[in-house]
């Protein structure tokens, strides 16, 4: 009704400096928590530079055609995944889908309870957790193959809802619930993993301990 | 005690804690979980799992060169 409704017959209608300072106030809101998505999805600091300047670039170029009041960070995630499967296409990468064999849901929580020494040693699981939290988190999410990792991503770090999700990747809830499960289910996998890595202090691992002395 | 039994629990635990798990079962998930102790330790560890995933994952702060970079490119745009 006002006289900012944009008719589409219209597209080119000149930039307000409004419409500059509400971008850039979606920039100063959003830019952190994208970079850090950004950065576990690409795994790599450079890339991640150039994918949220692709991204904005883009987010610019259909800010118009976005509504104010509709859920900007969702609609900037969706240009962000967009943007960054598109550029995964692109590159030679070889495709990462190497899926191992799947384990049940509860993988961490079995082998905290199937350990010997952690029983011995008073609370499975929070020994166990102790010990991820002496591991590489970031490393083990990198590790997480896609489209699985993306999915987890999203769900766990960004706490999207799945219909939310379901928006941002454009599929169907039934597959962003299959997606993320066998992401946790990977991740678990790899924090077990970690987790053994970081957390021998006491020689039960004879092999670990025991490199080339002089 | 309510119409849910462990294996349905802990079929649907994550759809639950994730706050997705459809309303019709919604209160008999949250009750078994209330008075079963070992779907109790399964969602605790999960919990406690994810709160300790985005503590060590969340929290990256974008360079002050990307920053600056974006401000520029933005300002250059049509």
């Amino acid at each position: 009704m006002g006289a900012c409704t944009v008719s589409p017959e219209h597209p080119h209608v000149a930039v307000t400096s409004e419409d500059r300072a509400r971008f850039e106030a979606l920039v100063n809101e959003h830019l952190d928590s994208l970079y850090g998505s950004a950065l576990r999805l690409t795994r790599n600091r450079t890339a991640a530079e150039d994918l949220i300047q692709d991204t904005f670039l883009k987010a610019w170029r259909s800010f118009r055609t976005f509504q104010t009041g509709t859920n900007a960070r969702a609609w900037l995630y969706k240009i962000l995944m967009n943007a960054y499967i598109d550029s995964y296409r692109k590159s030679s990468r070889a495709p990462e889908l190497v899926d191992h064999e799947d384990v049940g849901d509860f993988y961490l929580y079995a082998k905290a309870q199937e350990s010997d020494e952690y029983r011995k040693a008073g609370d499975p699981e929070e020994i166990l957790l102790s010990k991820i939290m002496d591991a590489d988190v970031k490393s083990a999410l990198e590790q997480v193959p896609e489209p699985f990792r993306a999915a987890v991503i999203l769900a766990d770090l960004e706490e999207f809802s799945y219909r939310e999700i379901a928006g941002i990747l454009d599929i169907p809830i039934g597959t962003v619930m299959s997606r993320l499960y066998r992401g946790r289910r990977h991740l678990q996998r790899l924090l077990w993993d970690y987790a053994k890595r970081a957390g021998y202090v006491n020689g039960e691992q004879s092999n670990a301990s025991s490199s080339t002395s002089p | 005690m309510s119409g849910v039994d462990c294996n349905e629990v802990l079929q649907r635990l994550w759809t639950y804690l994730d706050g997705e798990a459809d309303e019709t079962i919604c209160h008999d998930l949250e009750v078994h979980v209330q008075e079963c102790l070992h779907c109790r330790q399964h969602a605790d560890f999960e919990v406690k799992l994810r709160k300790l995933v985005q503590s060590k994952c969340r929290g990256e702060r974008a360079p002050q060169q990307l920053r600056a970079d974006l401000a520029r490119l933005l300002s250059s745009l049509p």
